[in-house]
């Protein structure tokens, strides 16, 4: 199936360089961005969404205290008009806008307080609770050892907020600006009931530039600007329509057709050599990274030289260059650098006579002697296409036999879970701007089974434990810096995961619309994007 | 006949519930797994929720009560949703589609099943019937983007949507095609036997022009087997197709059948599970109330000897 509808990618000779792929004017309402919505939202809460396809949405309808701004996600004030730090940046107060909600209601401290008791409510049963855990007493309230009163929030007038932490933690501001600290109407969920009672889509009040106007299911989201607010682009769109069109093939062919706007998901490959050098597209570096987990407790994987051999005979900038055209930067660690990472000297090349002999050390020459390894993916056509050109590398360059095995994504996690696996493909996306939400966010054991586990591989050292927990106390930034790279470095020589490369997010904006500026941790807010009259003959 | 069938749809689709419960809990993986991993307490939490922590029997026993009031239950994956609400808003978009698509079936068919039934030996018979192999050998997946590419594109049809009657065109079209062939088959040799029949013989001989015979009373005999052929076909129409549906974005019922799998999903799938086994059973006793209605010869051996 994935094989003939790309026949529809490649129907017509490549875009040339500065054309445009999609129509040139606007085919509908000049006042309506047209967005294209890969997939349903499961839920508008901010508490409770944890995917892209819901805080893509939730963070135009809901503001947060601070947002982040450009390539570098400065945080600036967004409900937040200032704040200040003391006590050597453990509390953090903030005065917040003369704003109201979109029924008209103001926005208070309260309904800061109260959004955070909600998202760590147990009964709310949010998956982004434990991101709130740098707030004191957030980690005990969530697991039910804590009393509500004692977590480290509180009103200290009607626009002011105070946040008390665990610890200092300059990644707090960033933070801030997560869907699960986005603030929601106490007055509306005091109504309906339970903490995680949420009204229906039509009744949602809100505090960005949008608000909903009509969902119909599976068919259309609209949102329509709220008047007078503080945002400052007053020029944005009037109304933003999000179209439901879940096959990848299909957003392609309505984008050309000029029924959508803005389209962000990946292009599919057969797509990619028609619309590589549209200048409708345009190409973001996200802080996400991708990697192939492996099993150290599963011979011969629990040879670290066997782990690094794997890791040393993988050529990136060819794997990237041959199969992601461009989708993807060759990465030699698991934080990307632009949060700390630091490659070795000739990143992402390969280094085989050394990954051969260490192979031989371990008593594996030329792979003889070692059974199939068996590399498991979920469906998708890009994964597969990577395994398969890993499994011939490995092969060439190592004998050492790779059996692929594709898995239905929920029967796939099941086996991660239950470490029922020898190698497997995963990616981790940043939730902050800091290398903190990369390595303690995936390999910290924290307090006993309050964590999730996303530690696949259940590789634990004392030492790299140690390192984070000095990255934790340390604010210095140089110093913090400094630990993460230690760490990093101790995890990446004992290789539970090999790293592959970094995402790079690819954004189709049609040539009349303006502002169009994704960062590494999401699309551009819909209030920023301006709809132009194009130039005559463009 | 449909008295019996009547009764035994009820314990039909309760054997059909209770076996898709089962069957859907005993694949692996969670409706809560997401790519990263909740905290063991939230998990437990929502599993609790939903009920899912209480043993399968008493889930069972308290599916099918909430059934038999009118309550599918909540979806778990939408959870502002309740599994009626999904059901029941993307029903009537797959019903239009389907009545769409077999007005189109019934437009390509006709043609086809006379030129095969009145000249099956001639050129223009033949390539009826090889414009019906192909139709029967193509799948909707494979025809959407084939007429995708020929018929949609910028000045040309929308190629996904939902709305206008502009957007029901290539979904239809493509259903319409595939379920064409076989129509125009079944009906061809319908019409083929009852040409050579005693009564068109008779008509015949009484001196009924061939157009009378062709469009009065031949069809009569060619409907029968057609009702038959019909019945479960609406039934796919009207359960929805997961590819046509997904590939042109229409709003309906077909992608659920796959999706509420693949999200574990397990109060939407025992919806969706029931939905279709009741329109299964429903369309095909309508196919059986359709051809007692065109052949009454099977009424009367239907009632039987004891019969009046």
């Amino acid at each position: 199936m994935v094989a003939l509808c790309s026949l529809l990618g490649c129907r017509a000779a490549a875009v040339p360089p500065g054309a445009s792929f999609g129509p040139e004017r606007p085919q509908h309402p000049p006042d309506t961005l047209v967005v294209g919505l890969p997939a349903e939202p499961s839920t508008l809460d901010p508490a409770r969404c944890n995917e892209s396809a819901c805080s893509g949405i939730v963070q135009n309808l809901f503001a947060g205290l601070v947002r982040l701004e450009g390539a570098e996600l400065t945080p600036v004030g967004d409900l937040a008009e200032r704040w200040h730090e003391t006590e050597g940046g453990r509390v953090l107060g903030f005065r917040l806008r003369d704003t109201r909600w979109s029924d008209g209601r103001p926005l208070s401290a309260n309904d800061v307080v109260h959004s955070v008791h909600r998202t760590l409510a147990p009964e709310t049963a949010a998956a982004n609770a434990p991101l709130l855990d740098v707030i004191d007493g957030a980690c005990a309230f969530r697991t039910g050892t804590g009393a509500r009163e004692a977590v480290g929030v509180r009103a200290l007038g009607p626009r002011e907020v105070e946040f008390r932490l665990r610890q200092p933690a300059p990644w707090f501001l960033q933070l801030l600006a997560h869907s699960a600290f986005r603030p929601v109407p106490a007055h509306v969920a005091a109504q309906a009931g339970a903490p995680a009672d949420w009204p229906a889509p039509g009744d949602l009040v809100t505090s960005g530039p949008f608000r909903v106007a009509r969902w119909r299911f599976r068919r259309d989201v609209d949102l329509v600007r709220q008047p007078g607010h503080f945002w400052p682009a007053a020029s944005g769109p009037a109304r933003v329509r999000l179209a439901f069109v879940p096959q990848a093939d299909s957003a392609m062919a309505l984008y050309e057709y000029g029924a959508l706007d803005l389209l962000g998901t990946q292009v599919p490959a057969a797509w990619l050599p028609r619309v590589a050098r549209a200048r409708d597209l345009s190409l973001t570096p996200q802080l996400t990274s991708h990697y192939f987990w492996l099993n150290h407790q599963r011979p011969p994987l629990d040879d670290v030289r066997v782990r690094q051999a794997l890791g040393l005979a993988l050529d990136r900038q060819r794997l990237v260059a041959r199969l992601l055209r461009g989708r993807g930067r060759p990465a030699s660690t698991f934080v990307p650098p632009s949060v700390g990472g630091q490659p070795a000297a000739a990143a992402g090349r390969a280094d085989v006579p050394r990954a051969r002999a260490l192979l031989a050390e371990a008593g594996f020459p030329g792979g003889r002697g070692m059974r199939p390894l068996v590399l498991s993916f979920n469906a998708d056509e890009s994964h597969r296409q990577l395994a398969e050109a890993v499994q011939a590398m490995w092969q060439a360059t190592l004998g050492v036999r790779v059996r692929l095995e594709q898995k239905e994504w929920r029967v796939f996690l099941h086996e991660m879970a239950g470490r029922q696996f020898d190698i497997a493909r995963m990616g981790w996306m940043a939730d902050y701007a800091d290398a903190r939400s990369f390595l303690r966010d995936v390999f910290a054991s924290g307090e006993a089974g309050t964590e999730a586990d996303n530690n696949y591989s259940g590789w634990h050292d004392a030492r790299f434990d140690e390192l984070l927990a000095r990255a934790e106390r340390q604010d210095e930034p140089a110093a913090r810096a400094r630990l993460f790279g230690q760490a990093e470095a101790l995890m990446l020589a004992a290789a539970p995961l090999l790293p592959l490369y970094f995402g790079i997010g690819q954004t189709l904006s049609a040539p009349y619309v303006a502002g169009d500026a994704p960062t590494p941790l999401g699309p551009t807010p819909w209030h920023l994007l301006r709809l132009t009259a194009p130039a005559r003959g463009g | 006949m449909v008295v019996r069938r009547l009764l035994w749809t009820l314990p039909t689709l309760l054997g059909v519930v209770a076996v898709s419960f089962f069957v859907v809990r005993l694949a692996p993986g969670s409706p809560f797994a997401a790519e990263r991993s909740l905290p063991a307490a939230t998990r437990a939490a929502l599993e609790h929720r939903y009920g899912l922590d209480r043993p399968l029997l008493v889930q069972l026993g308290s599916y099918l009560a909430g059934v038999a009031r009118g309550d599918l239950g909540p979806s778990i994956r939408y959870p502002e949703h309740t599994v009626a609400s999904l059901i029941g808003d993307a029903w009537p978009h797959t019903a239009t589609l389907a009545a769409a698509a077999l007005a189109w079936a019934v437009v390509l068919a006709t043609p086809l099943a006379l030129a095969m039934a009145l000249w099956p030996r001639a050129l223009l018979g033949r390539a009826a019937s090889a414009l019906c192999a192909w139709s029967l050998g193509t799948p909707s997946f494979v025809l959407a983007p084939v007429l995708s590419l020929a018929l949609a594109g910028p000045g040309k049809l929308p190629p996904a949507g939902w709305g206008e009657p502009v957007h029901l065109v290539l979904p239809s079209l493509t259903l319409g095609t595939v379920l064409a062939g076989g129509f125009a088959r079944v009906a061809a040799r319908g019409l083929s036997q009852a040409l050579q029949s005693d009564y068109v013989r008779l008509a015949r001989a009484k001196g009924v022009p061939p157009r009378i015979i062709l469009l009065r009373h031949a069809p009569w005999a060619a409907l029968g087997p057609l009702f038959a052929y019909a019945g479960p076909s609406l039934a796919g129409l009207l359960t929805g197709s997961v590819a046509v549906e997904q590939i042109f974005g229409v709003p309906g019922l077909g992608p659920y059948f796959v999706d509420a799998a693949q999200n574990r999903d397990y109060f939407l799938i025992m919806g969706i599970v029931l939905v279709d086994a009741s329109l299964l059973i429903g369309a095909n006793l309508l196919a059986d109330v359709g051809l007692l209605w065109s052949d009454p010869r099977l009424s009367s051996r239907a009632s039987g000897p004891g019969g009046p």
